[in-house]
């Protein structure tokens, strides 16, 4: 840090430095004076003897001057002593042209001129008549804008957005005042000590917007402060210490945006992180001069992002390197400069260092810590030097680099003719040093991380059980307490520790692991006692060295299971250790696995292909996390990783069978691990079941299914109460998850009792608090669990779930049903898996005497029962012999009131779909389980096409009628009739009671008698079904009918128009609806 | 008479907490139910401190248990289980001290007895000229699970000594309340008799 020579400006008093706010001019700086003088420095009449070029403004400048573009606003008064009259304006001149006449003059004040601002659009400035005015410059009929404050106005400073303007007045408060309506948008008060006028001797209180406008700075008394937009609350101080009473008077923020450069009334200067409110670096400005010395004014310098342009009451001017600069780096940033004739960009230039030589431009001492990180250049070293060495600091981007982004002076000189081969090979001798970051560090899950400074910790806690290690140093005392949550499979197990220092554990139904890792001071110990071994005189060969990490395991479950330990390999130890109810594991430095078996034998060893994560285990299966490519980044900042799970399948029986070149994988398979944007992985885990489980760092739990996506189960967000709470993961059921709410730590509570939250899985579907969601919700999770059992081949289970499934498909349905949703209930219908309950559900819509939505499940179960006979067919080699059910078909065969001509279209088609429904083995299945009719009386297929033909046209073919279209076309007596020819010889109560409701007649004559009698018009069936349902958006009310009900729906239903249809209530379906 | 009558207050009053402000009101509002306040007072008699204690027990509570019982205990009163270890379930305060005696559960605490809870329920006291809000059965619960739960409360001593300091408040509050009511009771009837006297001559 130093200050160049101080130059000689022209007059005392209030200086105003300014520089193009837009950064396109880094040549150029004006001062303006507050006699008639505006200065124009470059940077050798900054630094050097060479003479700035000096403007007079006829009558006097304000000490108000700003620069965007090729726009520069000054304030000045035009005196005219012709007719005597004095104004005050603010004048603009364009292109660093002043001449007289071709300064503007937009704004006009009845004082003087104290404070001007201009952007691209917009000039602002404020007067000591505590008048603020604004134009806009684009529009040269644009109007004035006017506001009037309560005090001088000390400063106006436009908003980087265009939306607001700050005005500080000598009454201690900033107005916001919006630019569009010009009207007050806020008012800060008391921001600063109050005064009564603007003079030298008082603070200048010059705010600074932050580069992209979100907080303004305010100098204030000790401090300088910053205020959030929008809100315009206090969000900051920037302190000096041992500056508690001084008052600040000027801010600038760099070009960059990184930094925040302040001066006090006492000449102190200080530059912060703006956005971190770290104090960087702090100077005093000090002269020599006589009279009275009082900074006025500070400005990033633009020819160098590192200097300040400071400019005093005592007429003089002088810049302030912040941060110090190699001499080597000046003469290359000589050369390059006098390179750059015309384009010439000295920021570029500084950029460029990068791609410098660094070993000559810093000391050793500086290179050491450098040299190793991507920071590598000779900003670090000097940010080092002066113990600015906090990583987030180091950054290039801190001082406006562009860190992996083309280099802006190397295409500039790229586009330059070669004037110097030298230079050019400087320019290029070196690329920017490649990134590196460093991947998420491995953990370990359901285990509180180790922490040298904390006595006590778990080093599991899982579903089975805790392990707690406890550790005193000073009374040199180390125990670990293994305590199961079952006390039947174990009592508590307590082991003295201080010797082997265990610092690995798992902890499963049947065996507890522990296991240490590597300790060099050991090693040396081991080495040394070796060593005086051999020294005593033997000649066989050097042994292996042993090792340090040591696994112990204690069987509690297992025969004859006797406590064993192993030695790994030095250089191979442990770095974490799994158990399950079938093996132990350990995962070693050189990303080995080697499993054991409980008793200790060791089984396999391989090497895992990437850094290890986290891992687990269950049974005979090893998930190990990895991060897999580098970084990358999304929209934030913060670099993401795609993380992947590899799964080893170690059967110890068949694992050799499992060949990978059997068009699997073998015995490995890997899978993407889902985490929210910027999240990382947290925990893994198997659940009880054994389904794979991730958590991220957002406490966003994933199952994966059985189909192999990920479902989002829990969404922890949602029940953490604070900011810094948190939730431990213990485990996971096939229905639920468990945490431990931790308020206000990462880690359960060491001391007192840890109560796990028990939550069942939910997925987050939209809307949760209708009804219809939880039975989506369930239904969705009844599909899930069916997955899983369809993938363990666990046929018993399947059935259940099966029988689960259909069960929530049935209740969705008639939720539908009730609420007039026929469209969506048509498509749960198709959601069955089976055709079972499909009947069910067309029985149902026939009570509610939906005929639309019966006919329309009944066409989605004859799709069903093809498409179950296109697989049988294709698939049976070995087809069945024909039923005797189907000779008895043949007589019982329905009238169908379809027209004749219809059938004849049919027919061929129909024997067709005969011959393949005659083989139809899934269909026996399905329905010798409805207990609906008798097995006799069924069609062998109820949903095939052919139902609608006629028996009497081909009596010699297999018709195959479906229940569906019978129970739309029997007529009521046929039924009745056909009971009495055919009496039910089933000895099943549901099922003889169901008989009564018998359709189909032999004779077609009645049928079609009856059929004349029955059929109504179209039009006349949907008046009475608009009369008689609910309306669409009445919500279905639960209601429990008993067989009154049905009995009297069975009535309805025959005295009404609906006697094509006959209801026929299916296994337990009130019990399956529940209402 | 006064002084007995001021003696079992204070001696129920410590019992029930709160309930005998109520009485205590509605004496003040209104003299004549003197009788009948007396009535509600025998009947706070009866409650000796093991009956409050007892109805305290079925006040739930959450317990870990160390034992796992898929069958649920079937109780007149209700299902209690079934269990599964390490994860927390509600039982009555009595099985889960019956439970935590036969070490086959933790007591989870309920959250207004965790320490932080009770500094404010404390400060709570102290604000108010009146009883403070507290949890039902605050004394009772408090006094069985420190009794009987002691390894399964995260420091016990504070715990214990917050407790008696709310304890302490409620009992100097009422005690200066029992005995401004006296003597205003006491000031009221004397001013009858005067009355009285009065009419009489």
């Amino acid at each position: 840090m130093s200050f160049t020579n101080i130059k000689d400006l022209e007059n005392l008093g209030i200086q105003k430095i300014c520089i193009d706010s837009s950064g396109t001019d880094k040549e150029f700086v004006y001062v303006c004076d507050s006699e008639n003088k505006v200065l124009k420095f470059d940077k050798a009449s900054l630094v050097s003897e060479k003479k700035p070029t000096i403007i007079e403004i006829s009558d006097a400048t304000t000490s108000s001057i700003a620069w965007h573009g090729d726009k520069i606003c000054f304030g000045y008064r035009k005196v005219d002593f012709l007719v005597g009259s004095e104004q005050q304006l603010v004048g603009l001149v364009k292109k660093g042209n002043f001449d007289a006449d071709e300064i503007a003059g937009p704004l006009e004040f009845q004082m003087e001129v104290t404070a001007v601002d201009v952007n691209e659009e917009t000039v602002v400035a404020g007067s000591s008549d505590y008048a603020v005015k604004c134009t806009n410059l684009k529009d040269p009929d644009a109007e004035i804008k006017t506001r009037s404050l309560d005090a001088e106005i000390l400063c106006v400073k436009l908003d980087p957005r265009n939306e607001y303007v700050a005005v500080s007045t000598v009454d201690g408060n900033v107005t916001i005042i919006n630019i569009d309506s010009f009207s007050v948008d806020h008012t800060l008060t008391n921001v600063f000590p109050k005064f009564e006028s603007i003079d030298v001797s008082r603070a200048r209180i010059q705010m600074s917007w932050s580069k992209d406008g979100k907080w303004l700075f305010i100098p204030s008394e000790g401090c300088v402060k910053s205020f959030l937009r929008r809100r315009w609350e206090e969000s900051g101080l920037y302190r000096l210490k041992n500056h508690e009473n001084v008052n600040f008077s000027i801010t600038t923020t760099s070009q960059c945006g990184k930094y925040l450069a302040a001066s006090s009334m006492d000449n102190q200067i200080a530059i912060w992180d703006s956005e971190e409110l770290d104090l960087l670096t702090s100077q005093q400005f000090k002269r020599n001069a006589p009279g009275t010395t009082i900074i006025t004014d500070i400005e990033f310098s633009p020819f160098s992002t590192r200097q300040l342009i400071i400019a005093d009451s005592n007429k003089g001017i002088c810049m302030f390197t912040a941060f110090e600069e190699s001499a080597s780096t000046d003469i290359a940033e000589e050369k390059k400069h006098s390179l750059d004739v015309e384009d010439s960009d000295d920021d570029s230039i500084i950029l460029n260092r990068t791609s410098r030589k660094k070993e000559n431009l810093f000391d050793d001492e500086a290179m050491d810590d450098d040299e190793e990180t991507r920071m590598s250049s000779d900003i670090g070293a000097i940010k080092k030097q002066y113990n600015f060495d906090n990583p987030d600091i180091g950054a290039l981007e801190e001082f406006g680099f562009n860190v992996g982004q083309p280099d802006t002076h190397q295409m500039i000189q790229s586009n330059l003719p070669s004037t110097s081969t030298d230079l050019m090979q400087s320019a290029f001798s070196e690329p920017a040093a490649p990134r590196k970051m460093v991947i998420p560090e491995r953990f370990i899950c359901n285990s509180t991380p180790a922490d040298s400074e904390v006595a006590q910790r778990f080093l599991k806690y899982n579903r089975f059980g805790t392990i707690r290690s406890y550790v005193n140093e000073v009374q040199k005392i180390s125990t670990i307490d293994i305590e199961f949550h079952d006390k039947s499979i174990h009592g508590d197990i307590h082991i003295d520790n201080f010797e082997i220092n265990y610092e690995l554990a798992d902890i499963s139904m049947k065996v507890v692991a522990l296991a240490s890792v590597e300790n060099r001071k050991k090693e040396k110990e081991l080495d040394k006692i070796e060593d005086d071994v051999e020294d005593l005189g033997t000649n066989e060969p050097p042994k292996e060295k042993k090792g340090t990490s040591i696994l112990h395991v204690i069987p509690v479950q297992a025969f004859d299971g006797q406590r064993w330990t192993m030695t790994l390999p030095r250089g191979d130890g442990c770095i974490d250790v799994l158990c399950s109810n079938t093996q132990v594991v350990i995962l070693t430095k050189k990303r080995n696995i080697r499993v054991f078996t409980i008793g200790g034998i060791q089984r396999q060893i391989f090497t895992h292909f990437a850094p290890i994560l986290t891992a687990t285990c269950f049974d005979d299966r090893i998930a190990i996390a990895s991060v897999v490519g580098s970084e990358f980044y999304e929209q934030k900042k913060t670099p993401q990783w795609r993380f992947e799970i590899c799964e080893y399948s170690m059967d110890q029986k068949s694992w050799y069978k499992k060949s990978r070149t059997q068009g699997t994988t073998g015995a490995v398979s890997r899978v993407d691990v889902p985490v929210e944007t910027g999240e990382q992985l947290d925990w893994v885990a198997y659940s009880s079941q054994g389904k794979l489980a991730v958590m991220d760092s957002a406490y966003n739990v994933h199952v994966l299914s059985a189909p192999g996506f990920w479902v989002p189960i829990f969404q922890g967000s949602t029940v953490l109460r604070g900011v810094s709470d948190s939730l431990f993961p213990v485990g996971l059921t096939d229905k639920e998850f468990r945490y431990i709410y931790c308020r206000g730590s990462r880690t359960p509570v060491m001391n007192g009792v840890n109560a796990p939250t028990t939550v069942a899985w939910k997925v987050p579907f939209c809307q949760p608090e209708s009804l219809r969601t939880d039975m989506e919700h369930t239904l969705f999770i009844k599909e899930l669990a069916l997955a899983d059992t369809i993938l363990e081949k666990n046929g018993r289970c399947s059935t259940t779930e099966t029988a689960a499934l259909n069960s929530a498909i049935v209740k969705l349905f008639a939720w539908f049903a009730k609420a007039n949703s026929d469209g969506l209930a048509a498509e749960v219908a198709s959601l069955a898996a089976t055709i079972k309950p499909i009947q069910m559900l067309c029985n149902y819509a026939s009570k509610l005497k939906k005929v639309a939505l019966a006919e329309k499940v009944a066409e989605i179960g004859r799709q069903m029962t093809e498409s179950n006979d296109d697989r049988t067919g294709g698939e049976d080699e070995i087809r069945p012999t024909k039923r005797i059910a189907l000779a008895t078909r043949k007589v019982r065969k329905a009238p169908s009131p379809v027209p004749e001509d219809q059938d004849s279209e049919d027919g061929g088609e129909r024997n067709q779909e005969d011959i393949h429904s005659r083989y139809n083995t899934s269909l026996d299945v399905s329905m010798s389980s409805q207990p609906v009719q008798s097995l006799e009386r069924l069609a062998k297929n109820p949903f095939a096409k052919g139902a609608e033909g006629s028996s009497e046209k081909e009596p010699g073919t297999q018709t195959s009628l479906s229940i569906f279209d019978q129970l739309e076309t029997v007529p009521v007596d046929q039924r009745k009739r056909a009971r009495e020819v055919e009496p039910t010889v089933s000895s099943n109560p549901t099922a003889r009671k169901q008989a009564k409701l018998k359709f189909g007649s032999n004779s077609a004559d009645e049928h079609k008698k009856k059929f004349e009698k029955t059929t109504k018009s179209v039009a006349e069936i949907e008046k009475e079904n608009e009369a008689e349902s609910p309306s669409c958006v009445e919500k279905p009310v639960k209601k429990r009918f008993s067989i009154e009900n049905v009995k009297g729906a069975r009535q309805k239903v025959k005295s009404s128009y609906c006697t094509n249809f006959i209801f026929v209530p299916g296994p337990h379906m009130e019990e399956l609806v529940g209402f | 008479m006064c002084s007995v009558m001021n003696k079992q207050l204070l001696s129920c009053s410590l019992k029930i907490g709160k309930q005998v402000a109520v009485v205590k009101a509605s004496v003040a509002t209104d003299g004549v139910d003197q009788q009948m306040d007396f009535s509600f007072y025998d009947w706070f008699k009866k409650l000796e401190l093991q009956l409050i204690g007892f109805l305290a027990g079925n006040t739930l509570i959450d317990v870990i248990p160390s034992v796992s019982d898929t069958r649920p205990i079937r109780l007149i009163s209700g299902d209690i289980g079934p269990f599964e270890a390490g994860v927390p379930c509600k039982v009555p305060i009595w099985t889960a001290i019956l439970m935590k005696r036969k070490h086959n559960c933790h007591i989870v605490m309920p959250k207004w007895m965790e320490l932080e809870e009770l500094k404010k329920l404390l400060a709570s006291e102290a604000e108010n000229d009146g009883l403070a809000e507290l949890p039902d059965h605050f004394f009772e619960i408090c006094h069985m699970l420190v009794r009987d739960a002691t390894d399964d409360i995260y420091d016990v001593e504070a715990v214990k000594s917050h407790i008696q300091d709310i304890y302490d408040k409620r009992d100097a509050k009422l005690r200066t309340s029992a005995i401004a009511f006296l003597s205003q009771l006491l000031e009221t009837t004397a001013a009858r008799a005067e009355a009285n006297g009065r009419t009489g001559n």
